[in-house]
Order: structure tokens, then sequence, then C-alpha cells
């Protein structure tokens, strides 16, 4: 092997090693905390803190047990988050629809629209929502904060449906259209199924989004509606934390996002930066 | 017909739910309202925002920590980004792996992190003091000082953020071009010149596009301060947008409340059409 070659692999591995270590350091206050909820209560604090222990489930059994609201959130989550994505999901695609196949311009005053409600901080939205909901009398149900994600949501799903859309041919669409089809149905049969990737990425940032919202839910949710991210900050609030059951709470709140984001990243980023780069 | 059908209802909801709402905080940031005082609305024009600039003794220790929190994380951001998307877009095996991987904190609930970020930092048993401990640094009460709160604060959204700036570069740059570099090449540059003088230029657009989102949402942070510090100690780490939600929610000053999310809107709105122009002027270039 000639000089150059050896200090051209020596270099490689010196940054092969760096990656590795960066992804270390990302992942490391995960990994430091994950095993925390699987410690037994005696050890949890010892100092130095004990890397190797026999894992216990006592601290997931507490929280079963005696935290009679862990339940009660993860089933309003669960709730509010699938009925989230659904209604998005269904209003944003017929709409983005109509949206591509129509003659005006207006996709590109949409994505202007969509930018500007990223732009807004939720304070904007927070205070006429509390009083609306009020006065609708709907103030702390799930219709209300499903309406009140969908600030964020609808619009999303909307663009990026009509951007995805427009890539589509409108030729097959013509075919069945002869065929004696209704847009409705073109629409359901024909641009659907072969939607399935940008279907795919509205689900996973809808969901990710109304599963991990906080400041809304501050003030939208009420004492029969509290979602996760609520009841763990009441955790917080509480006086004298229990750390052991904390962390068993947050590692099953985590545990759902986490997975959906291994199942497909790019949905997410994408919904982060609202299509600004494909 | 079936496009009005189609677009109908969901435009209609659209426009109730972002349209109507704007327009209601707007006209609330002209009156004088307090949800405990009720009768005594009074509407006051610009009265808001009047006494927010010359009046309100707070106003400009917010503004301060917020200026502090935005352009603290955005810029530590921006450049380990850079740093981070040059190395992680070498083409190597199980690369996207390492992406994948590094991306994931990001997708975790905020409100968790902030939980995650007060383990980490407890001076009982949190594990950054006890590394300290192990280098015979004494560990200080790092959410229970001003300053260090800050830091810890910027410390913690540095980490979860910067692989979104990395993941936007990492974008740009595998689309760039193949021939500037050669000709950089074959002029004798050498791999730090042609790195300054032609990677930076051709990627300025999109490093732009990852500062104007990392601007907008660390002007929007909220969930992992609220849960970290809520804006303490003292108000050392009220932002902007922690102020308005406890004067709109706590002190119940639905007036002066709006008025603060109207003034953090137009910060937000002023600061994105500058990165716009510089995007799109990047990409003229």
């Amino acid at each position: 092997m000639s000089e150059q070659k050896l200090k051209a692999t020596f270099i490689n591995v010196g940054l092969g090693a760096l990656t590795v270590f960066i992804v270390f350091i990302a992942l490391a206050p995960l990994l430091w905390f994950a095993p925390i909820a699987f410690k037994p209560q005696v050890l949890a604090w010892a100092m130095p803190p004990k890397f190797i222990f026999i894992p216990t489930l006592e601290n997931f059994v507490h929280v079963f047990r005696n935290v009679k609201s862990f339940g009660a959130a993860y089933k309003n989550s669960v709730i509010v988050s699938f009925f989230t994505t659904a209604i998005s999901l269904f209003l944003g695609t017929t709409a983005g629809y109509a949206l591509a196949r129509s003659n005006f311009r207006f996709t590109k005053y949409m994505g202007i629209w969509i930018i500007l409600t990223r732009m807004a901080p939720p304070m904007i939205f927070l205070l006429p929502f509390y009083i609306g909901l009020r006065i609708l009398h709907l103030s702390g149900t799930y219709i209300g904060i499903i309406f009140t994600y969908m600030v964020i949501t609808l619009p999303f799903v909307t663009w990026m449906m009509a951007s995805y859309f427009q890539t589509i041919p409108e030729e097959i669409e013509q075919s069945a259209m002869i065929d004696g089809c209704n847009r409705i149905q073109i629409l359901f049969r024909i641009a659907v199924p072969v939607s399935l990737p940008a279907i795919v990425t509205c689900t996973i940032f809808s969901f990710i989004y109304s599963w991990n919202e906080f400041l809304f839910a501050l003030i939208v949710t009420g004492r029969g509606t509290k979602t996760v991210p609520i009841m763990i900050q009441g955790f917080m609030s509480s006086e004298g934390i229990q750390w052991g059951p904390l962390a068993a709470t947050s590692l099953m709140v985590i545990l759902p996002v986490l997975l959906v984001a291994m199942i497909n990243q790019k949905g997410f980023v994408r919904g982060l930066i609202g299509g600004a780069i494909k | 017909m079936y496009f009005l059908l189609l677009i109908g209802p969901p435009f209609l909801i659209i426009f109730l739910l972002t349209v109507v709402p704007f327009f209601y905080s707007l006209f609330l940031s002209t009156w004088k309202m307090n949800f405990a005082m009720p009768g005594s609305e009074k509407f006051i024009g610009l009265g808001n925002f009047r006494y927010m600039v010359t009046q309100d003794p707070y106003f400009w220790t917010i503004m301060r920590n917020t200026a502090v929190q935005v352009f603290g994380t955005v810029s530590l951001q921006v450049v380990i980004g850079l740093f981070l998307a040059l190395l992680f877009s070498r083409a190597t095996r199980g690369i996207n792996i390492a992406r994948s991987l590094l991306m994931l904190p990001m997708m975790a609930t905020p409100v968790v992190i902030g939980v995650i970020w007060r383990f980490m930092v407890n001076p009982d048993f949190g594990i950054v003091n006890y590394i300290l401990s192990l280098l015979r640094i004494p560990g200080p009460d790092w959410l229970g000082k001003p300053g260090l709160a800050m830091a810890t604060i910027i410390a913690a959204d540095v980490w979860l953020s910067t692989p979104f700036v990395t993941i936007i570069i990492i974008a740009g740059i595998s689309s760039l071009p193949r021939e500037p570099f050669e000709a950089a090449t074959v002029d004798g540059a050498s791999a730090w010149q042609s790195f300054v003088y032609v990677t930076l230029p051709l990627l300025s657009p999109v490093i732009w596009v990852a500062v104007m989102f990392r601007l907008i949402d660390a002007f929007k942070r909220f969930d992992s301060i609220y849960i970290m510090t809520a804006g303490g100690p003292g108000n050392s780490t009220e932002t902007l947008n922690l102020y308005a939600y406890n004067n709109a929610f706590t002190n119940l000053d639905t007036g002066y409340g709006s008025a603060l999310a109207m003034f953090l809107f137009f910060i937000i709105a002023v600061i994105s059409v500058f990165t716009i122009h510089r995007v799109q002027r990047g990409g003229d270039a």
C-alpha cells in the first residue's frame, strides 16, 4: 500500500469513528434516561450511578396501580391523534385534489398560507380558540381539541396532497372519466391509491404533531380529556417528584412516536419544513 | 360542481381555523380587557403596544432573554449543523442508519425532552454533574442560577434541533453540481479553499432555508422551556412566547397577552421576510 493510500484509509477510519461518536452523543440522553425506568427504587439515585443492575418493572407497576390519570391520558392521546389524523387526511385529500385539478393557480397561494400558519406563534390562535370553544360549549371536549390541532395539520395535508396530485398525469383520469367514473370516484379509486407516499407522509406528520402537542393542550383540554404531555407536566409540578415512575411514564409516551418515526422519518422532517425542500 | 363540493368544506374549515382567529387576535390586542374583571373592557387602539415598549417594567428584559435564546441556539446550530452535514454526507456504509439515528431525538415529545434534561442536570443525581465530579469539577445547580439556566436551555435545543439543520444541508449537498468542484481542483484549489469559495456559496440558499425555519421555531419555542424552568429563576429564561402566555392565561390579561402574541408574530414575519430574501438572492447568484 502506498503512503498516500494509507493516509486516506487512516482519515476515513478517523471520520468514521467521529460519525459513530456523534451519533452516540445524539442518543446519549435517551440511552441514559431509558434504563432509569427499569431501575429498582433503592438504586435509582445511588451516587456513583449504578450502570449495571437487575431490571425491574416496579416503576411501571406503580404507574398503572397508583397513577389513575395515566390510562385515561393515554386513551385521550390515542383518540385525539387518531381523529386529528383521520379528519385532516380526509378533508385535506379532497381539498388537495380539487386544488390540483382546478385551473386557477390557487395552489401557489396555498403555499404562502402554509408558511404563514407555520410562522404564526400558537399564542395567536390560542386565545381566540379558548374563547370560541367556550362560546360553543366545546371547551375540554375531544372535538374542541381535534379542531384546534387541525389549525396546523389541515393546511399542511391539503397543500402536500395538492402538490402530489399535480404530478399525476391527467390522461389516466380522463380515460376513467370516459368509462363513466365521476370526479369523486376517480379521486378515491385512482388518485388516492397512487398517492400512497404522500398519504404516509401526512399521516406520520399529523400523528406525531398531535401526540406531542403541548401548548394548545394546556388550554383546550379539560379534566377528562388531558393528553399525555399534560399528564407529564402534572407529574412535574406535583410536590415531591417521583422520578422513577416519571421516567417510566415518559418512556411509554415517547415510544409510539419513536416507533412511527423509525418507519418513515422523512415524512416528519418534510412536515417540519412545510415542504420547502422536496 | 364537484369542485365546489370537494373544496368547499375543507376551505371553510381552514378559513375558520386560521384567518378568523388571526383577525380576532388582532382585534383583542386593541382592547384593554381582563378576564378577571369582566365589564371593564375598553378600546385603546395601540395602547397595549405603547405600554409594551414604554412602560412595561419587564418587557425589555424579556426581549433580551428572547434575543439571547434565539440567536444563541440558532447560531450554534448552524455552525455545528454545517459541520455535521459535511460529516454525514460522506458516502460510506451505514451512513443512512447513522442519519436516522441522529434525527431520532427530534421526533420525541418535547415535554419528555424537557423532563430528560431536568434529570440530566439535576444537582443531586444528574449524569452531568456526575461526569464533572469524575473530573474533580464541582457541578453547579444548572437550572438554579440565571446565566447557567439560560445556557442549559440553549444547550438542550442545540442538542435537539441541530440535526434538523444538518438534514436540510445534506439535502443541499446531494444536489450540488460537480463541475465547479472539478474546475476548482484543476485550478489547484486546496480542500479548504474549495470549501470556502465553492461549497459555501453554492450551499448558501439551503443554509438560509435552515436558518429561517430554525429562527421561526426558536422564537416559538415553548414546551421544553416551560418544563425545564418555566421562565425562572426569576424571569431569567422567560422568553416573549412564555411572557405572552403568562399574561394571557396566568394574569388573564387578554388584551395585553394578545398584543404580545401579535408583536411576536410581527418579529417572526419580519425576520422570515429577511431570510426568504436571502434564500432567493443566494439562488440567483
